[in-house]
């Protein structure tokens, strides 16, 4: 070799090695394009995170789906804690486009939603009649359809996609005992999925649209022949609720109450959102100004329970009831009047389906003003839900789900998201904005950035406006970005156990820093 | 079939992603190709694809640079690393060599990286960019001769060499 190839040599190999050291997002083969393609390749184009963070939440996700407790959620044996006649008054008003009945032309079904649990939607398709089993077959028929439109306006939500194909939705044979519905798929030609994303995406679908049928809480699904289904390399052999598959790691908990403060407060307003706070994440507000001589900074006496419904005859009966009661709670309207408070709205978007409100007490009052209003908030599912009191305006808030990356029983991150590209890079560390909810020991949030390699490059903690009450306290601090960390990071928001130290409510946080 | 592709998938991916990268210097862009490199060797099957490292960084720095040319943002990337004091300056120096890497022209870039990077014979890059291997060399000397000059000035604008 010549010197000049030599010296030339010599350069080549450092830029080969300069290349190596490129910081590059290594998308997982579960997401790249050939093995989504074309059904998903939309959403999951958009992936900005490690491949080996990527690998290790879904090898977590997929190793504690089926095993996860559920012990934690309401049985069945949950009793409902308003009078009868409030009760009735809650169920009487349902008049609602979700009642399944034959021959209507469009049924509710599940689609799926990139890390997110999956949103109910309409599509065209009718009820045969009006047994359980034939219309969770219909139910099952018209979401394999919704994938099979390829013209006209899409069925498919927007953000949503659909994992289950036409072929493996037809042939189908449901058998209802109790709250189990077992679906034998017949499908010669496989699923027509790859990869875990895809697989888990389909179960997610299938398991929630079966369960849509009133009582049913239990989806097993079978493949011809077989006790059980292999979709790709997931295995599903036994029955599934909607809380093993919703994607949430952490249990809905099944009751916050708070003694408050602050004596009467009336109703002001009451609104409710989903997916507008944040994606993923449902929000219930009830609006209240304290009355004349209470102290400026009083809070409300409330409990919030977790249900299921005292009957499920139809869909918009939910899955669950979140009962929201405000026993001091003042609604003030003219003598004589039926009781009116805020009007019955069905929301219609997963997971919430409709809204009521009721008199706490039966009688009507003499003077019009009702003491104690509770509100029913019907659920498609039971996902992890924290209540706040806030001030100015004083105001109760139930949050409801949220990212499951970012969601776990004591922690609730709405900022960053995951997948924000954040801050950083710069020659000084940077400090960048930490906000959500915590309901943590001594009221101490701790956190920590681990980059690209998975190393830990800064770590502290600070305090969240409350400790661990029943209800959250609520936080807006900044974590910082060191300088010279580059790409991929992973933000770690977790309570340090006050026992031993270890990670207590851990959500991980996927960012990328420039 | 899935597995097989998995397997080539896991272990070119992230090469090819750096390579394009290096390329063409636009993250987005990289990815984007890389993908796009692999929908096409899906569609015509590794059975079909002979030498298939080669193979898709062809097609992948074809990708780079027809979507380069509708977009030019160069030096967005490069420009946004800090200078760093870090005690040997090698992170200063991989970054001029990167940089310099930018200043060739396309088809010499493709080269240098398939030569250097993924470690190719003249042979084979005479016959992936189908080019006579007699001007492999020249090519590739021109090249690092450029890269050279563009480093040692970059050395020398920071002080590392005097």
């Amino acid at each position: 070799m010549t010197d000049e190839r030599r010296d030339d040599e010599i350069i080549g190999r450092a830029l080969s090695r300069a290349i190596e050291t490129i910081d590059v997002n290594q998308t997982p083969y579960e997401r790249s394009r050939i093995a989504t393609a074309p059904a998903r390749r939309s959403i999951f184009g958009m992936w900005q995170v490690a491949g080996g963070v990527i690998a290790i939440v879904l090898a977590i996700a997929i190793g504690t789906w089926f095993t996860r407790p559920t012990d934690g959620q309401p049985g069945v044996g949950s009793s409902p804690t308003v009078s009868p006649a409030a009760s009735s008054s809650f169920i009487a008003a349902t008049p609602s486009p979700g009642v399944a009945s034959p021959g209507q032309d469009r049924v509710w079904v599940y689609f799926a939603r990139d890390q997110l649990p999956p949103v109910g939607a309409f599509v065209r398709g009718s009820f045969v009649n009006s047994s359980p089993e034939s219309r969770i077959a219909s139910r099952l028929t018209a979401l394999g359809s919704a994938a099979a439109v390829s013209t006209g306006t899409s069925e498919v939500p927007a953000g949503a996609t659909t994992a289950l194909s036409l072929e493996a939705s037809r042939g189908i044979a449901v058998r209802v005992q109790g709250d189990l519905a077992t679906v034998e798929f017949n499908i010669p030609g496989g699923w027509g999925v790859r990869g875990a994303a895809q697989s888990q995406a389909l179960v997610q679908q299938l398991v929630y649209t079966i369960t849509e049928e009133p009582g049913i809480r239990r989806a097993l699904i079978t493949e011809t022949g077989k006790p059980k289904a292999t979709i790709d390399q997931l295995v599903v052999d036994k029955a599934l609720t909607r809380e093993d598959v919703s994607g949430y790691t952490s249990a809905a908990p099944d009751k916050i109450e708070d003694a408050g403060t602050g004596g009467l407060a009336e109703i002001v307003d009451w609104r409710a959102s989903v997916d507008e706070v944040a994606a993923g994440l449902s929000r219930f507000v009830v609006e209240l100004k304290t009355q004349s001589g209470a102290q400026g900074s009083a809070t409300p006496r409330f409990v919030a329970t977790l249900e299921r419904p005292t009957q499920e005859k139809n869909t918009d009966d939910g899955k669950w009831i979140l009962r929201v009661t405000l026993p001091d709670a003042v609604w003030n309207q003219a003598p004589g009047e039926a009781f009116h408070c805020c009007p019955l709205k069905a929301v219609g978007k997963t997971p919430i389906r409709q809204l009521a409100a009721y008199p706490l007490s039966a009688d009507p009052p003499t003077g019009g003003a009702y003491r104690g209003v509770g509100f029913g908030v019907t659920l498609d599912d039971a996902r992890p839900w924290r209540a706040f009191v806030l001030q100015n305006p004083l105001r109760l808030v139930i949050d409801i789900g949220g990212d499951p990356r970012a969601t776990s029983d004591r922690i609730a991150v709405t900022t960053p998201k995951p997948g924000d590209r954040v801050p950083g890079g710069a020659q000084f560390a940077q400090t960048v904005r930490l906000a959500g909810a915590a309901r943590v020991f001594e009221a101490t949030v701790s956190w920590r950035v681990r980059d690209a390699t998975g190393k830990v490059v800064a770590t502290s903690n600070f305090n969240a406006s409350l400790g661990s009450s029943a209800v959250w306290g609520t936080f807006d601090n900044s974590f910082a970005v060191p300088a010279s960390v580059h790409g991929n990071i992973t933000l770690e928001v977790f309570e340090a156990s006050a026992k031993d130290g270890s990670d207590q409510g851990l959500v991980r946080i996927p960012l990328s820093v420039p | 079939m899935t597995d097989r592709w998995r397997e080539v998938y896991d272990r070119e991916y992230p090469r090819l992603v750096r390579a394009l990268l290096a390329i063409g210097r636009d993250p987005a862009a990289a990815e984007d190709a890389a993908q796009e490199a692999f929908v096409k060797a899906h569609r015509t099957g590794l059975d079909n694809i002979e030498k298939l490292p080669g193979w898709l960084l062809v097609v992948g720095s074809r990708e780079v640079f027809r979507k380069a040319k509708r977009a030019r943002r160069e030096d967005e990337l490069w420009a946004s690393l800090p200078p760093r004091d870090d005690e040997f300056d090698t992170t200063a120096d991989r970054v001029d060599l990167l940089a310099a890497l930018g200043e060739l022209p396309e088809r010499q870039r493709t080269i240098v990286v398939a030569r250097y990077y993924y470690g190719l014979s003249y042979d084979e890059i005479a016959d992936h960019f189908d080019i006579k291997s007699g001007t492999v060399g020249a090519t590739l000397h021109q090249a690092i001769e450029r890269l050279r000059q563009v480093q040692l000035a970059g050395r020398l604008a920071r002080g590392a060499v005097r």
